[in-house]
C-alpha cells in the first residue's frame, strides 16, 4: 500500500495452525472459559421470560464451517455444546421472537424476527490506516492503539453522559479492534432505526475514500458532544503527534496541507516549513490559523475552526456503523480465542485501556495450566484472572440495576 | 346521516367530527364505513396519483419551498385530484366535508394493504406519505396546528428556567448555529425546551441538532413539528408491518388481491429487474471503463474508479456496484469474471471462491431464499452512511463539498455548472445535483432528475445513441422532461391487467 509502512520485526502472527487449534481449543473451552459469568450475563438474572433460549448463537467449526441459528435452553446445555463442538468462533445474535432452532416451523415465517439485541460497537484498527505512520492493515502496536483508546473514551463519554447508558462492557477483539457491548435494558430494546440514530450520532468523520478533511464545522454547530471529543483529543493530541509525525516527510506534509483550504495553505506551508519537531510544527500551524483569523475577520468563519477539525480528522473514532445498525448483526463473543493470534478477546474497562500485546493467549494459557490448584478455577487463578474481574463487575453492576434480588445469593461461577 | 340508538356509536360520530378539524390525520384506526368496489378502485389510483405528484414534484423542487407546493397544486389540478385535498379551506370542501375525509382515510389504508408486501414498496410509500403529512401540516396555520396536537394528546411541556439557564451554555452551543448577528444565548434564553426521551426524536439526535443528556434530548420548540412527524413515521411503519401478516387473507379474496397487486405494480414502475428491454449478458466486463465515463452516474463512476484503483470494494459497495451493473445487463458468469479478475490482482483465486463469490450469486437470486433483488434506488443510496475506506453512497450526498467542487473542476465542466451543483448538494438535494450533473455532461438542458441510477444510466445511453434500446420504437432523442405519470393515461387499472403487456407500458409511461 504504502512506504510508511514500518516492518515489525519479532511478532509473527499467525503462528496459529488448525492442528494446534484442535488440540488445544477443547482444553481451552473446558478447563478457561467462564461459562458460569457468561450464561449470567446474556440471562440477564431473568428466572422467567429472560428469552435466553431465543438467543442466537452460531459457531465457526475448524475448516470455515459456519452454524447459524444455534440456540439453548440453559447454561449447561450451552457448556456441554461449546465443549463438544469447540467452535474457533463463537457469535452472539439477537434474541428472537421464537427460539431459532425451530425458526422453520413457525407460520407465517415473517413473523420470525429479531426483537432484542445489546447495541454495539465495533471499532477496527484498519479503518485508521490513513492516519497512522506505524502499522498497516492487520497489525497494531503500542503506537496506533493510542487512537483505540482515544476512540474507546471518547464513546464511554457519549454513551454514559448522553444517552444516559451504564452497563457497557468493553472487550478486546483478538487482533486490531475492539467490541462495546451495551447492555442497558433501554439499549437492548432499541428498534434498528433508533439504533442507526445512535450509531450516526457517534460518527463525525465523513465517508469515502478520497475525502480530504474528513471533518468540516463551519456550516455546523459546535455540539456539546463534539466539544467533549474535543477536549478529550487534546489530551492526548501530542502523545498521538510524537509517534506518528504527521510532517515527518515531504509526502506526509503535502498529505497534510491538503487537509488546508487554499486561502492559508500557503501561509501554513511557510510557517512548519523550518521547523523541527511535529508538535512546533503543529503550534506554528494552530498559531498561523488564529493570525489569519484575527487579520481576516470576513473570513475567519472558514477556518476558525480549522485547528479542531484536523485534530478530529486524526482521532475521532471510526465506528463501523452497519455492525451497530442492525438488531441481527452477529458479533464475536467475549472470551473467544482469536484463531489467527491465539489472543483471548478479554473484556477491559474504559479507564484501563488493553494492551494489545499483552492478553493472554491460548498458549500461555496452556502453559499456566499446571500452576493452577486442580481445584479452584482456572480462569481465576491465571493472567486471565484481571479480565474476570472486570467482567465480574459489570455482571454485579447489571445485577445491582435489577429488582430481582435472588441472583445476589448465588456463588459466582455458580449456575 | 343516521342516528342509532347506541351511546358508543354516536361518542364515535361526535368524536370523528372533532377529529376532522383539519385534514391531517394520524390514520390510526381503520375505516370502518361500508365502500363499494368501484370507490375503492378509485380510491386507491387517486391516491397513488397524488403520492407520485409529491414525489415528482419533490425531485424537482426544494421540499417546502413555495414552488414545490405551487406546483403540486398545479399538478393536482391537472389530474383532477379534488378529492383529496392539501386543506380543508380549498374551495367550499366542507359542505363534503365527511365524503372528504372517508376517502382521504379509506385511501390511505388500501394503498397500506397494496404497499406492505416488500420493503422497497413500504419505503416509497411511507416516503411520500411522510412528504404529503409534512405538507398538509405546513399549510394549517398555528392554531389548527396547536389544536391538532391538543386532539391527538400530544402534549410537551418547556423544561424550567432553573434547568434551563443550568444548562444553558450546553443548549446554546448543540441547537443554534453560530451567527455573528445575533447571540445565541438570548435565542435560547426565549426559546421554549422541551425534554422528550431521545428515541422520540431520532432524526434530531442523529443529526445531532440537539442537546441530549442521560437519554433526554432537549427540543427547541421549532423543532416539535419533527416529534410529530416521527410519531407518524413510526406508527405507519409499525403499522405496514403488522399489515403484512394480514395479507395471505386479503390475497385469497379474489375481487380485492387483483386491484391491490395492480396498485403496486404501478408504483414507480422502473424495477430495472423486470425490464424487459434489457437482455442479458447485453453488457459485457470488457466494456465497463468505457461505459462508466460516459454513461454511469457519479456514485457507479466513483465505485468503478475505486474498484480499479483498490482492487477491492468493501461490502456495502459491491451491493450497490454489483446490483446495478446486473441492472444495466451484466449476466451473472460475466459478474463473477469481472470481480475475481478484480479482486485476485491482489488476493488468490481460492480465497475470493470462498468469501465473495457467494455474494455476488446471491444477488443474482442464485444462493440462499433466491430473491432476484433489484439495484438500489437513489433514496436508498442517499440513505446510507459510508464510512471510512467506503466508497458507496452519492457523491451529491456524502462528498464533502470542496471535494465534490475539485473533483468536478477535474472533469472541466463550466464553473457556473460547478456552483449549481455544489449549491444543490449543499442545500441537500443531491438528485437535483445530479440531474444538472447529468445536463453538463450530456449537453443538454432537459431537466432530467434521475431517481435511480439505472435509470439515469438508461437516460444516457438513450441521450447518446437513441437506437441502442430495443422495444421503444418510436422514442424521442431528447425527451421533454419527466412527467409524473398522471397525465392522460387511461388508469382502469382492470384494463391494465388484461393488457399483456403490462410491465412494458408501465415502464414507458413512468419514464416519459
Amino acid at each position: 500500500m504504502s512506504s510508511d509502512v514500518v516492518e515489525k520485526s519479532s511478532k509473527s502472527v499467525d503462528t496459529f495452525d488448525s492442528a494446534w487449534l484442535q488440540d488445544c481449543l477443547p482444553i481451552y473451552y473446558r478447563k478457561y472459559f467462564p461459562f458460569g459469568p457468561f450464561f449470567r450475563w446474556l440471562n440477564y438474572g431473568g428466572i422467567k421470560g429472560s428469552g435466553f433460549n431465543k438467543r442466537e448463537f452460531s459457531f465457526t467449526l475448524i475448516g470455515d464451517i459456519y452454524i447459524r441459528f444455534q440456540s439453548f435452553k440453559d447454561g449447561p446445555s450451552l457448556e456441554k455444546e461449546i465443549i463438544a463442538k469447540s467452535p474457533i468462533k463463537i457469535d452472539i445474535g439477537a434474541l428472537y421472537t421464537h427460539d431459532p432452532r425451530n425458526r422453520h416451523t413457525i407460520h407465517p415465517a415473517a413473523s420470525f424476527r429479531p426483537v432484542q439485541r445489546e447495541l454495539v460497537f465495533d471499532i477496527d484498527m484498519t479503518d485508521y490506516d490513513e492516519v497512522r505512520y506505524c502499522c498497516q492493515g492487520a497489525q497494531v502496536c503500542e503506537n496506533c492503539w493510542i487512537l483505540m483508546d482515544i476512540a474507546v473514551k471518547i464513546i464511554q463519554k457519549a454513551l454514559a453522559d448522553d444517552f444516559g447508558y451504564e452497563h457497557i462492557l468493553w472487550v478486546f477483539s483478538g487482533r486490531r479492534g475492539i467490541h462495546a457491548w451495551v447492555c442497558d435494558e433501554s439499549a437492548r430494546t432499541l428498534t434498528a432505526s433508533q439504533r442507526s440514530a445512535v450509531a450516526e450520532y457517534l460518527v463525525l468523520l465523513k465517508g469515502g475514500t478520497d475525502v480530504g478533511r474528513r471533518v468540516n464545522l463551519n456550516d455546523n454547530r459546535i455540539h456539546s458532544s463534539v466539544r467533549r471529543a474535543i477536549n478529550i483529543i487534546d489530551e492526548h493530541f501530542f502523545k498521538y503527534l510524537s509517534k506518528h509525525d504527521i510532517f515527518g516527510n515531504e509526502e506526509r506534509v503535502q498529505k497534510f496541507l491538503k487537509l488546508i483550504p487554499d486561502i492559508i495553505r500557503d501561509e501554513v506551508e511557510k510557517s512548519i516549513a523550518d521547523l523541527e519537531t511535529a508538535k512546533d510544527k503543529w503550534r506554528a500551524f494552530q498559531a498561523t490559523v488564529k493570525t489569519f483569523c484575527r487579520k481576516n475577520s470576513q473570513k475567519s468563519w472558514q477556518i476558525s475552526m480549522l485547528a479542531e477539525e484536523i485534530q478530529l480528522h486524526f482521532c475521532y473514532p471510526r465506528i463501523d456503523i452497519a455492525v451497530s445498525k442492525g438488531l441481527n448483526h452477529l458479533l464475536k463473543a467475549p472470551f473467544c480465542v482469536h484463531p489467527k493470534t491465539g489472543k483471548i478477546c478479554v473484556p477491559f474497562t474504559a479507564d484501563n485501556m488493553i494492551d494489545p500485546n499483552n492478553v493472554p493467549t491460548l498458549n500461555s494459557l496452556i502453559e499456566e495450566l499446571d500452576n493452577v490448584p486442580a481445584s479452584k478455577k482456572p480462569y481465576r487463578h491465571s493472567s486471565m484472572k484481571d479480565s474476570i474481574n472486570v467482567f465480574d463487575e459489570f455482571l454485579k453492576k447489571l445485577e445491582r440495576s435489577r429488582t430481582g434480588r435472588d441472583m445476589e445469593n448465588l456463588s459466582l461461577d455458580d449456575w | 346521516m343516521q342516528f342509532d340508538s347506541g351511546k358508543s356509536r354516536r361518542s364515535k360520530i361526535f368524536r370523528k367530527n372533532f377529529r376532522y378539524s383539519s385534514i391531517l390525520q394520524l390514520y390510526e384506526e381503520p375505516p370502518t364505513e361500508k365502500v363499494s368496489l368501484s370507490e375503492f378502485e378509485e380510491y386507491a389510483i387517486d391516491r397513488i396519483k397524488l403520492l407520485k405528484i409529491v414525489e415528482n414534484v419533490g425531485l424537482k423542487h426544494v421540499k417546502g419551498s413555495e414552488e414545490y407546493c405551487m406546483a403540486i397544486k398545479k399538478e393536482m389540478a391537472n389530474g383532477k385530484l379534488e378529492g383529496l385535498p392539501l386543506r380543508l379551506k380549498d374551495h367550499s370542501i366542507e359542505a363534503n366535508l365527511e365524503k372528504v375525509m372517508k376517502k382521504d382515510h379509506v385511501s390511505h389504508f388500501i394503498l397500506r394493504l397494496a404497499f406492505c408486501r416488500t420493503e422497497d414498496l413500504r419505503r416509497w410509500f411511507l416516503a411520500q406519505e411522510l412528504d404529503l403529512f409534512k405538507l398538509r401540516w405546513s399549510l394549517m396555520t398555528a392554531d389548527a396546528q396547536k389544536a391538532f396536537m391538543l386532539e391527538n394528546r400530544m402534549h410537551y411541556n418547556p423544561i424550567s428556567d432553573s434547568e434551563k439557564s443550568e444548562k444553558l451554555t450546553e443548549l446554546t452551543a448543540s441547537t443554534f448555529r453560530p451567527s455573528i448577528h445575533k447571540s445565541n444565548t438570548t435565542l435560547a434564553l426565549n426559546t421554549d425546551f422541551y425534554k422528550v426521551p431521545f428515541t422520540e426524536a431520532i432524526e434530531l439526535v442523529r443529526t445531532r441538532k440537539v442537546y441530549i443528556e442521560k437519554g433526554q434530548a432537549y427540543i427547541p420548540s421549532n423543532e416539535v413539528i419533527v416529534l410529530i412527524q416521527n410519531y407518524f413515521r413510526m406508527k405507519i411503519s409499525a403499522a405496514l408491518v403488522l399489515t403484512t401478516k394480514t395479507l395471505s387473507l386479503m390475497e385469497e379474496d379474489d375481487r380485492l388481491g387483483p386491484i391491490l397487486d395492480a396498485c403496486a405494480k404501478r408504483h414507480i414502475g422502473i424495477e430495472y429487474v423486470t425490464r424487459k428491454n434489457i437482455k442479458d449478458g447485453e453488457v459485457t466486463p470488457e466494456m465497463l471503463d468505457q461505459l462508466s465515463k460516459e454513461s454511469f452516474p457519479p456514485c457507479m463512476q466513483q465505485l468503478h474508479h475505486n474498484l480499479k484503483t483498490n482492487h477491492h470494494l468493501k461490502h456495502n459497495g459491491r451491493m450497490q456496484y454489483g446490483l446495478f451493473l446486473k441492472g444495466i445487463g451484466l449476466s451473472m458468469n460475466d459478474a463473477i469474471r469481472f470481480w475475481k479478475t478484480e479482486f485476485c490482482k491482489q488476493m488468490d483465486g481460492d480465497k475470493w471462491d470462498k468469501q465473495y463469490l457467494y455474494n455476488i450469486r446471491h444477488n443474482y437470486g442464485h444462493e440462499g431464499k433466491r430473491a432476484n433483488y433489484t439495484p438500489y434506488s437513489c433514496s436508498k443510496i442517499c440513505s446510507m452512511t459510508p464510512g471510512p475506506g467506503e466508497s458507496n453512497g452519492c457523491p451529491f450526498r456524502h462528498t464533502d463539498a470542496s471535494v465534490l467542487r475539485q473533483r468536478l473542476q477535474g472533469m472541466s465542466l463550466n464553473r457556473e455548472g460547478i456552483d449549481t451543483i455544489v449549491e444543490f448538494s449543499k442545500k441537500g438535494h443531491p438528485q437535483l445535483a445530479c440531474g444538472k450533473y447529468f445536463d453538463m455532461v450530456h449537453n443538454q438542458d432537459i431537466g432530467f432528475t434521475p431517481n435511480h441510477p439505472n435509470h439515469y444510466f438508461d437516460e444516457s445511453r438513450n441521450v447518446l445513441n437513441p437506437k441502442v434500446v430495443e422495444g421503444q420504437k418510436e422514442r424521442p432523442v431528447v425527451k421533454p422532461k419527466l412527467v409524473p405519470t398522471t397525465s392522460k393515461q387511461p388508469l382502469n387499472v382492470k384494463k391494465e391487467l388484461e393488457n399483456s403487456s403490462f410491465d412494458e407500458d408501465l415502464m414507458t409511461m413512468d419514464m416519459e
